[in-house]
């Protein structure tokens, strides 16, 4: 027992400060280092309990004790150290020793399995590695997050998220925005869809969606909804329904956007296109269309008509009508190179062509067609188009007054014959007759024969001036530029010296016209003989040829010094047979000026007197520009 | 003398221009011996019995007048007929007419007519075309001989 007593107890030993001799320097150097090792022990399980406490995950709560355990025991014995120095508790050194020991190994035991957990816990650089990869990771799904919003506005998109077990439907600010809503304004209900659609369009919008959960088939409804402002708007949804493992949908999520715009247009276009159907419907002409490929478009009902199929909606397939289709004279079946749509599929403009339909049973009737390819803005033919325009009326009535005419020209051509003839022979047998009575002719009788000729002679330039008026025409044919110079020439060079009466011409420059030579040439022919004509006897005629231009028109003239025309008879002379004089002061039978009155007309024109009447006559006359 | 003496056909069938034209050809001293016929058929046998050489003054005519405006066959039609037939063709045809139409001239002209002549009224110009005529068929011209 004393043995063990002698163990606690210091009387046998000597403080450890003996063994350093209590040399001063080296008692200071082990008391600094020693209390500088105990304290930086005491403080470390302070950081210890700090990191334990705000990093549960590193898993230290548990062993976090024996860690500050070993630690402070670790500090304890430096500080015994110290305490050895002067007091020699060298025993109970030994016992603290032991008791550091077993915290020590157990710690170092501890410590072991630890050693994956603290290894897993990524290094600092590992770890700025991975927050830069999850910052461009996160800023790449904002991009792209941003980029959907972004698309999903602009694209004026609303979305909608439905979860058909509880009815309940997230519906996207755009989507609420379609309707006039705020968000929070209205239940995220299915039933706020439903009471929103337009009666009329309720029962399809809502079949539509059913059948795409019973069958799957694509989602795609265009139905209106009432706004929060009372109008409406045409919408258009699309959606896709998640189905679990039995197949049912339990949710359904889409898109809703506003198509009113183009519904509008739609209708819009509609209308214009059931409004030119209209007007293509219900023109007189016929019009028929086709493609690039020469199949038939268009067909409208004038055309149909002609063709005696009226209103029967047939097919464009069966529109092949060319076996109808005749030339000009009736008879001869148009071939199929002369149909005028195949003209203009050709690229030829047809101006007018002139053709018959006749369909089985069906009186024929006469066209005329223009044709023309149909040339899109690029340049290229997109088809062609024809327009038939009936004119069997026209033609009708063309004929008959061509009949009419012929009729009216046999009968001058008798007249012509029939009525000279007895005046011809009145005036030969009256001569006969003077030169029968020879020299037993006396004044008397010898007057009242010449009475006789001089009244036949009358008789029959009149039948010969009338059947001139009646048969004035041209060469008939289109008109063409024409020279008045040369109109002039030709009257002059018809004209006897003795009719001249040494008369004085003059020209001023005279512009072509657009008419027909032979009546220009009947114009000048009865002006000329008329200056020549009434003019008092002891004047010598002065003919000038006048001319000025006025824009597309010019305007011809005869001015003479004659006797003139009273102002109030200038309507009155261009009338057949007028005269204004007697008979023994000027020659005339009246009807020049009505002849010159028909040829300009005839051209489109105009005659009219200028001047006061006393200084002559200026007959002026307007015709086209040649 | 007598057979010096030119032969002319008058196809006319008015009396009254039978008279001016003899009358006419009197005065202008064209001296021929006249046949004179009313209608296209007398003239038509009075030709073709030329052909046969029936008779003996049954020479062919040195010339035609013909009239245009004639009963039953027209003028145009005895020349068409005339012109067709080989002997006969070759006699030249003189068309007098009242009018100058210029269908009837174009017409003649195209049937084989040698001249168209409108009668002129007053008598001094008709002698006028008469004696240029004379002149004309049997002085400048050479006729065809008669056929054998």
């Amino acid at each position: 027992m004393d043995g063990l007593f002698q163990i606690f107890s210091t009387e046998n030993f000597m403080p450890h400060g003996h063994c350093y001799l209590w040399f001063p320097h080296i008692l200071w150097l082990h008391i600094v280092s020693d209390t500088l090792i105990a304290a930086a022990y005491f403080a470390i399980p302070l950081a210890l309990f700090r990191l334990a406490r705000q990093r549960p995950d590193f898993g230290l709560n548990r062993s976090i004790y024996l860690f500050v355990s070993f630690i402070v025991l670790c500090g304890l014995t430096h500080v015994m150290e110290i305490y050895t120095i002067w007091e020699p508790v060298y025993f109970q050194q030994g016992l603290l020793k032991v008791l550091t020991a077993f915290v020590s190994v157990a710690t170092a035991v501890a410590v072991w399995p630890l050693l994956p957990k603290l290894l897993a816990t990524p290094s600092t650089a590992q770890l700025e590695t991975a927050n830069a990869e999850l910052a461009s990771a996160y800023a790449a799904l904002k991009t792209s997050e941003d980029r959907l919003e972004l698309a999903v506005n602009a694209g004026g998109v609303g979305l909608w998220d439905w979860d058909i077990e509880t009815g309940e439907v997230w519906y996207s600010d755009l989507w609420l925005d379609h309707l006039g809503y705020k968000p929070g304004e209205v239940e995220n209900h299915y039933a706020t869809w439903e009471a929103h659609l337009l009666a009329e369009d309720k029962a399809r919008a809502i079949a539509e969606i059913n059948a795409h959960l019973e069958t799957g088939a694509a989602y795609s409804s265009q139905f209106r909804m009432r706004t929060k402002s009372g109008g409406y708007v045409w919408v258009e949804a699309f959606g896709v329904a998640n189905l679990d493992a039995n197949g049912r949908a339990y949710r359904m999520a889409g898109t809703l956007i506003d198509i009113t715009e183009k519904k509008q247009r739609e209708l819009e276009d509609e209308k214009n296109r059931l409004f030119l159907q209209s007007v293509l419907e219900n023109v007189q002409d016929g019009i028929v269309a086709c493609n690039e490929k020469g199949e038939l478009t268009l067909f409208n009902f004038a055309a149909r008509q002609f063709h005696g199929i009226g209103l029967r909606d047939i097919h464009p397939t069966e529109w092949s009508f060319a076996k109808d289709l005749f030339e000009s004279d009736g008879e001869t079946a148009l071939s199929i190179h002369r149909v005028p749509l195949h003209r203009a599929m050709r690229g030829e403009i047809v101006e007018s062509q002139e053709m018959v339909i006749a369909p089985d049973n069906l009186a024929a009737r006469r066209f005329v067609v223009k044709a023309k390819p149909l040339i899109n803005t690029k340049g290229l033919q997109i088809g062609a188009v024809a327009a038939m325009h009936e004119i069997t009326v026209e033609r009708e009535r063309e004929e008959a007054l061509k009949r009419s005419n012929v009729e009216l020209e046999q009968f001058a051509r008798v007249t012509s014959h029939d009525l000279q003839e007895p005046l011809r022979k009145l005036i030969t047998f009256s001569e006969f007759l003077k030169e029968d009575l020879g020299d037993d002719l006396n004044e008397r009788v010898r007057s009242d024969i010449d009475a006789i000729s001089a009244s036949a002679e009358r008789m029959k330039q009149l039948v010969s001036d009338l059947l001139e008026l009646s048969r004035l025409k041209g060469n008939e044919g289109p008109p063409e530029s024409v020279s008045p110079r040369a109109c002039i020439d030709d009257v002059m060079e018809r004209l006897s010296e003795e009719s001249l009466k040494g008369a004085q011409f003059s020209y001023e420059d005279l512009p072509d016209i657009r008419g027909d030579r032979t009546l220009l040439t009947q114009v000048y022919q009865n002006l000329i003989v008329n200056a020549l004509k009434f003019i008092p006897a002891n004047r010598r005629p002065e003919i000038a040829f006048t001319a000025r231009m006025e824009g597309r028109v010019v305007v011809l003239g005869v001015k003479d010094n004659g006797i003139g025309i009273d102002p109030a008879q200038r309507d009155y002379v261009f009338q057949p047979l007028s005269r204004l004089h007697g008979r023994d002061d000027y020659e005339g039978t009246g009807i020049g000026l009505a002849i010159c009155k028909k040829a300009v007309e005839r051209m489109g024109g105009r005659i009219w007197i200028d001047g006061d009447g006393n200084e002559g006559t200026h007959f002026q006359f307007e015709l086209k520009a040649g | 003398m007598k057979e010096n003496k030119p032969r002319v056909l008058l196809v006319e069938d008015d009396s009254a221009d039978l008279e001016i034209i003899t009358r006419v050809m009197e005065e202008s001293g064209f001296s021929a011996n006249i046949d004179a016929v009313s209608s296209g058929a007398e003239a038509l046998d009075y030709l073709k019995r030329r052909n046969r050489n029936e008779g003996p003054d049954n020479a062919y005519p040195n010339l035609i007048f013909l009239d245009l405006n004639l009963p039953g066959m027209s003028g145009f039609e005895i020349l068409a007929k005339v012109k067709e037939e080989p002997d006969i063709k070759r006699i030249p045809v003189i068309v007098l007419s009242t009018s100058g139409e210029p269908g009837d001239i174009d017409q003649c002209y195209a049937l084989g007519a040698s001249s168209f002549v409108v009668k002129p009224a007053n008598i001094q110009g008709f002698v006028d075309i008469m004696q240029q005529i004379e002149r004309y068929w049997f002085e400048i011209v050479s006729l065809p001989a008669q056929p054998a």
